[in-house]
C-alpha cells in the first residue's frame, strides 16, 4: 500500500546540505503495524512527515495504493489526508474555541455519516459525556482522546501517530496505544507509530529503528 | 531589563507596531479636529490682524465726513503727536465667507492712489494679479483668499447684500497677497453712510504706545471716535478665541477619551495574554515590583515613539489640509505645534492605565498566573455552547473581533448620525426651493415696467403674483420659505386644479402642512394640500394682487436667460433656482466639511484596526490553521470560513451601526431638534457612502485573510 523507493530528505546550510532522512526505500501492506523509533532529531518524525504528504522528499518516490503521491498540488494532498489518514501527535493539537464534537467532526467529510459514526466512536473511547466541553475543559488524557476520535473519524485506512504518548504517563500511555492497535486491527488498517521509547511499540508487527537519518529494520527483539 | 524589553519588542514588532501607530491616530486626530475648530477662529484672526500694521482713528457718519470730527483728529494727531502724514480713510465692510453659514466683516479702506504703495509696504502685501482702483469709482482691491472664498475672480463683480455690511456692487480690479486681509478702493467708497477717519503709521514696537496715547488723548470723544490698532485687536481676538478654545478643548478631549479607552483595552488583551509570562518571570524569582517597572518602561516607550509619530503626523496632515482644502476656500487652519502639547495626555493617560491593569493582574497567585495562558477564555463562550454554524463559533465564543465590531458600529453610526444632522441643518433651504425649480420671481423697482420681451418667449408663462415669507426652523436658525400670492383664476391655471380656489386659500405641499405654526401671519382663512407642489411650497390664492410677477417654463435653462435679460432692469428681487442653490452650498459647505474630514478619519482608524485585527485574529489562529491543514482541510476552506467570519462580523456591526445611529438622530430629534424640519432621514449619499466603506474594509480584511491563510506551513505548529 505503501511503497518509498530511494526516499530522502536535504537540509540545505550555508556550508553543506544535511541529511534529515537518507536514502530509504520500504514498502508497507495494509494492515500492518509499523514502530518506528530511535533518539530525539534522528528523523524519525521527517519519515512520518514524508509519508502522510505533509513534506516533500527532496528526492525518491513515495506511491501510495500504487499512485505517486509527492507531485499531487496541496490540495489533493489534503483531500487525501483527510479521506485517507488520521494524524495523532504527542500534543492533541485540538482547536480551542470548538467543543469535543466540533473538535471530532472538523475534518469529517461526510457530515451525515461522519454524525452517525461519533456517538459509537466517542463512546468506545469514553468521551460521550464530554462532548459540548472545551478543550481546555479537559485533563491531557482526554485531551489526547479527543484528537484519536478525530483521527478516526473519517475511517481512515493510514494512522500516523507521532509520540502520541510522549504527554501522558505509563498506563494513560498504554490505553491510546491499545485504541489505536485495536482500531487498525478491527478494520485492517495501517498504524505507523513514532516514538523515542521501543518500549510503547513493543509487540508491532514491523519495526524500524532511525538513527542519524538512516531507517533499518530491526527484526530482532529490541 | 532592557535586553529582556528589547526582545519582546523584536519577537512582537506587529503588536507594537499596532500600538504605536494607534497612539499616533488618536495624537494626529486630536490635533487635527482641533486645529480644523479652530479655523473659523484664525481666519477671523487673519482679518483682525489688518490692525497690526497701523492704527485707525474713525467714527459712523450716515452723511459723509463730518468736519468737526476731522478737525478734533486732525488737531489731536498733529498737537499732541506731531503727525502731519495721517492718510485720510473712509471705510466700507465687505462680508467673508467663512463656510456660508457664517460671515466676517473685513474693512476696505477708501483712500487716494497715491496711498496705494504706503499701505501695502506697512501691511506687507502685494498686488497678485490686476491693476489698481480708478478715481471716484466702485473698483476695489481685495485680499485673494476673501475671493477664494467667495469664488470670485479678478474682473467680476461683487455684490454685497448683507445690511451688517456696505451694501452695493463692486467691480474687483486686484487680488492682493500677504499676511492681512483688507480691501483698497477709491475715497468714498463706503457710499456716503459709513466709517470715517485717519490712518496712522508709527515704528514697528511704538505702534501699541502710541495707539493707547491716542486713546487716552480723546477719551472725551469717546465712543464717537474709536481709536482701533494692535492692542484692541488682541483684546478682540482673545475674547473671539474665548469660546473657541472651549470647543476646541471639548473636542479633544473626547478624541482623547476614545483613544484612551481603545489603548487600554487594545493593552488589557496584550496583558491578558502576558500573564504566564508574568507566572514564569514571578516563579524565578522577579518581585511584582520590578515586573511593574518593566511594563512601564515597555509602555512609556511605545506610547512614547507614539506620541512623536503622531505629532509629527499631525503637524504634516494639518499643512496638507491647510493646502488641498481650506486655503482654496479662503480659510485657514492654526497650525500650533507648540500649543499641541497637550496631546501627550493621550500616552500618559494609557501608561498609567496599563500600571493599574498590570497591578490587577499581579494580584493573582501564581499558580493561577502560570494556568490562565493556557485557557483562552472567550467572553461568551458558555453561553454559545450550540451554536451549529461553522463561522459564527469563532466571533461569538472569543473576543477576538470585539475591537473591529465596535469600531464599524461606532464608524458607520457616526456617519448615519452626520449624515441626518446635515439633513437637518440644510434640507428646509433645499426643499424650499424646491417650487422655483422651473420658476422665476421678478419685483421690479418702484415705478419701473416689466420688460414686455421676456414674456413674448412661447416658452415663458406669466402671473402677476406678489411674494410673502414663511419661516422655517432648522437646526441651527430658521430657513425662508417664498409663498407666491396669486389670484385665484392663476392659482388654479399654475397648479392645474380642477376648481378655481376660494380668495383666501394657501395651497401647501405636504411638507409644509404640518408646519404651518407660524403661518398665522399670511392671513389664510383656508389651507389645501395640494399634491403638484413638492418640497416646502405653497401658493396663496388672494386678491387685491400686489406688484410682481412670476414667471413658469418648461426647462431649467430659461432661468439663466431671463436672469441675463433683466441685468439691465432695475429690480429689486429676482427669486430663482439659482438663488436657492446658492444658499444651500454656502450653508452646507462648512458641515460637509466637517462631516467628510470626520468619516475619513474614522475611516482611516476602521481599516487600521479591521486590517491589525484581521492580522491578529489570523495570526493567533496559525495554530488552528496548521491543525486544520494537516487534518486534510483545504486551505480554500480555511480561507472561506475566515472571510465568512469576518463579513458576518462587518455586516452585523454595520446594520447595528446603521440602527444606532438612526436610534440617536431619531431619540435627538424628539428631544432636542422638535420642530426640525428633515426631508429624509437617511439620504442616498450617506447611504452609498456607508456601503462603500463597508465593501473596502471587506476587501481590505478578505486580502489580508488570503495573503496570511495561505503563508502557514503545517508542519510550523509540530515543530514549534
Amino acid at each position: 500500500m505503501f511503497e518509498l523507493k530511494d526516499v530522502a530528505l536535504l537540509y540545505e546550510t550555508r556550508k553543506q546540505a544535511l541529511a534529515a532522512l537518507k536514502s530509504t526505500t520500504l514498502k508497507i501492506d495494509r494492515g500492518e503495524e509499523i514502530g518506528i523509533y530511535g533518539p530525539s532529531g534522528s528523523g524519525k518524525s521527517s519519515l512520518l512527515f514524508i509519508m502522510s504528504t505533509l513534506k516533500d522528499p527532496s528526492r525518491g518516490e513515495v506511491k501510495y495504493d500504487g499512485k505517486e503521491i509527492t507531485a499531487l498540488t496541496p490540495s489533493a494532498k489534503a483531500e487525501l489526508r483527510r479521506k485517507e489518514f488520521g494524524f495523532v501527535f504527542q500534543e492533541h493539537f485540538l482547536v480551542n474555541h470548538l467543543t469535543v464534537r466540533e473538535n471530532v467532526l472538523l475534518p469529517a467529510s461526510d457530515k451525515k455519516d461522519a454524525r452517525k459514526r461519533l456517538e459509537e466512536i466517542l463512546g468506545f473511547l469514553g468521551l460521550g459525556e464530554l462532548q459540548k466541553r472545551f478543550p481546555f475543559e479537559l485533563s491531557l488524557g482526554q485531551s489526547q482522546r479527543v484528537a484519536i476520535a478525530r483521527a478516526l473519524i473519517n475511517n481512515p485506512r493510514v494512522i500516523f501517530a507521532d509520540e502520541p504518548t510522549a504527554s501522558l504517563d505509563r498506563d494513560n500511555g498504554q490505553k491510546v496505544v491499545k485504541l489505536l492497535r485495536s482500531y487498525c486491527k478491527k478494520n485492517n488498517a495501517i498504524l505507523i507509530m513514532v516514538s523515542h521509547s521501543p518500549e510503547m511499540i513493543e509487540g508491532f508487527g514491523r519495526r524500524f529503528k532511525v538513527e542519524n537519518g538512516q531507517v533499518s529494520e530491526v527484526t530482532a527483539n529490541v | 531589563m532592557f535586553k529582556y524589553i528589547w526582545l519582546y519588542f523584536k519577537r512582537r514588532p506587529l503588536r507594537i507596531l499596532a500600538f504605536i501607530l494607534v497612539v499616533a491616530l488618536g495624537v494626529g486626530a486630536s490635533m487635527i479636529l482641533g486645529s480644523i475648530f479652530l479655523s473659523f477662529g484664525e481666519t477671523r484672526n487673519r482679518i483682525s490682524a489688518v490692525n497690526e500694521s497701523w492704527i485707525t482713528i474713525q467714527y459712523l457718519s450716515s452723511n459723509g465726513r463730518d468736519s468737526r470730527l476731522d478737525e478734533v483728529i486732525e488737531k489731536t494727531l498733529s498737537e499732541t503727536f506731531g503727525f502731519s502724514d495721517a492718510i485720510k480713510v473712509d471705510i466700507a465692510y465687505l462680508s467673508y465667507n467663512l463656510f456660508g453659514s457664517a460671515r466676517a466683516n473685513f474693512p476696505v479702506y477708501g483712500i487716494r492712489q497715491t496711498d496705494i504703495p504706503r499701505l501695502l509696504r506697512e501691511s506687507e502685501m502685494q498686488i497678485a494679479r490686476g491693476t489698481v482702483f480708478e478715481r471716484d469709482s466702485r473698483d476695489i482691491m481685495v485680499s485673494g483668499s476673501f475671493l477664494k472664498a467667495d469664488r470670485l475672480e479678478v474682473g467680476q463683480i461683487y455684490e454685497e447684500t448683507l445690511e451688517m455690511s456696505t451694501p452695493g456692487q463692486y467691480s474687483i480690479v486686484a487680488s492682493l497677497k500677504g499676511p492681512s486681509i483688507f480691501g483698497l478702493g477709491p475715497a468714498g467708497i463706503s457710499s456716503g453712510g459709513g466709517t470715517y477717519g485717519y490712518m496712522i503709521f508709527a515704528r514697528e514696537g511704538f505702534l501699541m504706545a502710541v495707539e493707547n496715547e491716542l486713546k487716552n488723548a480723546l477719551v472725551e470723544y469717546m465712543p464717537s471716535i474709536t481709536v482701533n490698532g494692535p492692542a484692541s485687536s488682541i483684546d478682540r481676538i482673545r475674547e473671539q478665541y474665548a469660546g473657541y478654545y472651549t470647543g476646541v478643548f471639548f473636542v479633544n478631549l473626547v478624541v482623547a477619551l476614545i483613544f484612551t479607552v481603545g489603548l487600554t483595552m487594545l493593552n488589557s488583551v496584550s496583558l491578558r495574554e502576558r500573564r504566564k509570562e508574568y507566572g514564569v518571570m514571578s516563579a524565578v524569582g522577579y518581585t511584582g515590583g520590578s515586573l511593574k517597572v518593566r511594563l512601564l518602561i515597555e509602555s512609556s516607550i511605545q506610547a512614547a515613539l507614539g506620541w512623536i509619530a503622531g505629532f509629527l503626523a499631525g503637524v504634516w496632515t494639518i499643512s496638507v489640509l491647510e493646502k488641498r482644502f481650506f486655503e482654496p476656500a479662503g480659510l485657514f487652519l492654526r497650525n500650533d505645534p507648540v500649543g499641541s502639547f497637550y496631546t501627550l495626555i493621550i500616552p500618559l493617560a494609557v501608561v498609567l492605565l496599563t500600571q493599574f491593569l498590570i497591578t490587577g493582574h499581579l494580584k493573582r497567585d501564581l499558580i493561577n498566573l502560570l494556568r490562565s495562558a493556557s485557557r483562552e477564555k472567550g467572553i461568551f463562550r458558555s453561553r454559545f455552547r450550540d451554536i451549529r454554524t461553522g463561522w459564527l463559533r469563532y466571533p461569538v465564543r472569543t473576543g477576538a473581533y470585539t475591537p473591529l465590531f465596535v469600531n464599524v458600529v461606532v464608524f458607520v453610526a457616526l456617519i448615519f448620525f452626520f449624515g441626518s444632522l446635515l439633513s437637518g441643518l440644510s434640507d428646509g433651504i433645499r426643499d424650499g426651493g424646491i417650487f422655483f425649480e422651473n420658476r422665476t420671481y421678478v419685483r421690479m423697482a418702484d415705478g419701473v415696467e416689466f420688460p414686455s420681451d421676456i414674456t413674448s418667449s412661447p416658452e415663458v408663462k406669466s402671473f402677476k403674483a406678489g411674494l410673502e415669507k414663511l419661516r422655517i426652523k432648522l437646526l441651527f436658525g430658521t430657513s425662508s420659505v417664498y409663498i407666491p400670492v396669486l389670484s385665484p383664476e392663476d392659482a388654479r391655471a399654475l397648479l392645474l386644479l380642477n376648481e378655481t380656489p376660494a380668495t383666501g386659500t394657501l395651497l401647501v405641499s405636504k411638507g409644509l402642512s404640518e408646519r404651518l405654526e407660524d403661518a398665522a401671519s399670511l392671513g389664510y382663512s383656508k389651507v389645501e394640500v395640494s399634491a403638484v407642489l413638492k418640497g416646502l411650497s405653497g401658493v396663496m390664492a388672494a386678491s387685491p394682487l400686489p406688484g410682481g410677477t412670476l414667471l413658469t417654463y418648461g426647462t431649467a435653462g430659461e432661468a439663466e436667460k431671463i436672469r441675463r435679460s433683466l441685468l439691465f432692469s432695475q429690480t429689486e428681487m429676482i427669486l430663482d433656482n439659482s438663488t436657492f442653490e446658492k444658499s444651500y452650498k454656502q450653508e452646507t459647505q462648512f458641515m460637509k466639511l466637517i462631516t467628510e474630514i470626520i468619516i475619513y478619519l474614522q475611516f482611516f482608524v476602521v481599516m487600521v484596526i479591521g486590517v491589525v485585527t484581521v492580522i491578529r485574529t489570523v495570526s493567533a489562529r496559525r495554530s488552528e490553521i496548521s491543525i486544520r491543514s494537516i487534518i486534510g482541510l483545504k486551505e480554500k476552506e480555511t480561507r472561506r470560513m475566515l472571510s465568512a467570519e469576518l463579513a458576518v462580523v462587518i455586516l452585523s456591526a454595520a446594520a447595528m451601526g446603521c440602527l444606532a445611529g438612526l436610534t440617536v438622530w431619531w431619540i435627538m430629534k424628539s428631544i432636542f431638534f422638535q420642530g426640525v424640519y428633515t426631508s429624509t432621514l437617511v439620504s442616498m449619499p450617506t447611504a452609498l457612502r456607508v456601503s462603500l466603506m463597508v465593501l473596502s474594509i471587506l476587501v481590505a480584511g478578505f486580502l489580508t485573510v488570503r495573503f496570511f491563510a495561505s503563508r502557514e506551513d503545517p508542519i510550523a505548529i509540530i515543530e514549534r
